[in-house]
């Protein structure tokens, strides 16, 4: 019998590709990790316990800070609108320099710096965004998601975007584990990096070589390993590398040119 | 004018092998039709069930033809002999599917239907699993 495409054969017992519907899904990480800080001055963040919630319904879903409800959904793509935290406001959070200083070049022929107080810098607000989520699963194995977002509580009044490609791998010596791949890129609009990585205190210093907010694109690496232990336990592995982009990495208020993710840790299944 | 029942008896079998036979004959320009698949499976209760029919037919000299899904035209070929066409549907109910002449007279027809299974289970991740920032 030839069945229509509506059919939904990709899922037929819960993996990790493939969740439960109408569950609630909690669980908790509990191991050492690190999400890297790249602000002047900015603290890196420890990871030590993670929370995990995750729902899915017919149409909605949740998956700990992002919201969503799927329209389309057929054997190989879906459609969602989402909703979910800008992460930017993030690196602000922990960010304590006592001033920065920024390079100046005033025309003396000598390099000299600026300081400007950290009191003279707007403090940066936590943005929502929302807007549309495509995924694509080409194979059982593969997965394709983008993103379109803007912001919906005016904080920095534009748009980012976010693509990635996953691929993942069973590793045929230790049973039932798996390896996923993940290649991405972030995009950011000028007025998302105008507000969070420009500031009117840099405009004082006039010079050639003075920041100018434009579109960014990060790409990023991802690999994550998953080896069951038992019923309710198991190891998990999470290395990322985001490379930042020169639009970004030229704001005064940025040292780094990554943002690093590495995690090693048990995670229990409630 | 007043006919004896051998007389009407003789009249209707003088003109039914004359109706059947044109009947017959308009038939027999398809030599072939098919749309499939014959079931459309959906998941939701009273919801419209879309899928892709192929649709297939072949005559025995170029015909103008129209497929229609009960009263609404899907398509139309002018001066085909062999067609196979795929067509996006959207079904409410069981529907019949007719190739019709330039003459809204029928050459083929084809019933599909709708079936709903049980509610799926399990859905795709749609979003990585502890993706930190």
């Amino acid at each position: 019998m030839l069945l229509s495409s509506s059919v939904f054969a990709n899922c037929i017992k819960e993996d990790d590709d493939c969740i439960p519907i109408e569950q609630w899904q909690f669980s908790v990480a509990l191991g050492a990790g690190v999400l890297s800080n790249p602000l002047h001055g900015g603290d890196n963040f420890p990871l030590l316990v993670i929370p995990y919630l995750s729902y899915y319904g017919e149409n909605l879903f949740l998956e700990n800070n992002v919201l969503g409800y799927t329209f389309e959904e057929s054997n190989d793509l879906s459609v969602s609108l989402i909703t979910q935290l800008n992460r930017e406001a993030a690196f602000f959070s922990k960010w304590q320099p006592s001033q920065l200083l920024l390079p100046n070049y005033s025309g003396s022929f000598e390099d000299s710096t600026t300081a400007i107080e950290i009191d003279q810098i707007k403090s940066r607000r936590w943005a929502i965004d929302a807007g549309l989520q495509l995924n694509w699963f080409p194979s059982k194995n593969s997965h394709v998601e983008m993103q379109l977002l803007h912001d919906i509580n005016n904080v920095y009044q534009g748009f980012n975007a976010h693509w990635a490609a996953h691929q993942s791998f069973t590793l045929n010596h230790i049973s039932n584990s798996r390896l996923i791949l993940t290649l991405g890129l972030n995009w950011q609009s000028k007025a998302l990096i105008n507000y969070y990585y420009n500031d009117e205190s840099f405009s004082r210093l006039a010079t050639e070589d003075s920041f100018q907010a434009k579109a960014n694109i990060n790409p990023y690496l991802k690999v994550d390993f998953n080896m069951p232990i038992n019923k309710d336990w198991r190891a998990k592995i999470s290395i990322k590398r985001e490379f930042l982009g020169s639009n970004l990495t030229k704001s005064p208020l940025v040292k780094d040119n990554h943002i690093d993710v590495a995690y090693l840790g048990l995670v229990y299944a409630f | 004018m007043h006919f004896s029942r051998l007389q009407l008896i003789i009249l209707v079998l003088i003109f039914l092998p004359n109706i059947s036979f044109s009947q017959q004959n308009k038939h027999e320009i398809i030599q072939q039709f098919s749309v499939k698949p014959l079931i459309c499976i959906t998941t939701k209760k009273n919801e419209p069930c879309k899928m892709t029919i192929t649709v297939n037919w072949q005559a025995t000299q170029p015909i103008n033809a129209c497929l229609f899904q009960e009263n609404k035209s899907l398509f139309c070929w002018k001066k085909q002999k062999k067609i196979s066409e795929k067509i996006n549907i959207e079904l409410s109910n069981d529907i019949r599917f007719k190739l019709l002449n330039d003459k809204a007279q029928v050459y083929a027809q084809q019933n599909v239907v709708i079936n709903t299974v049980a509610p799926r289970s399990f859905r795709r991740r749609l979003r990585a699993e502890w993706s930190l920032f």
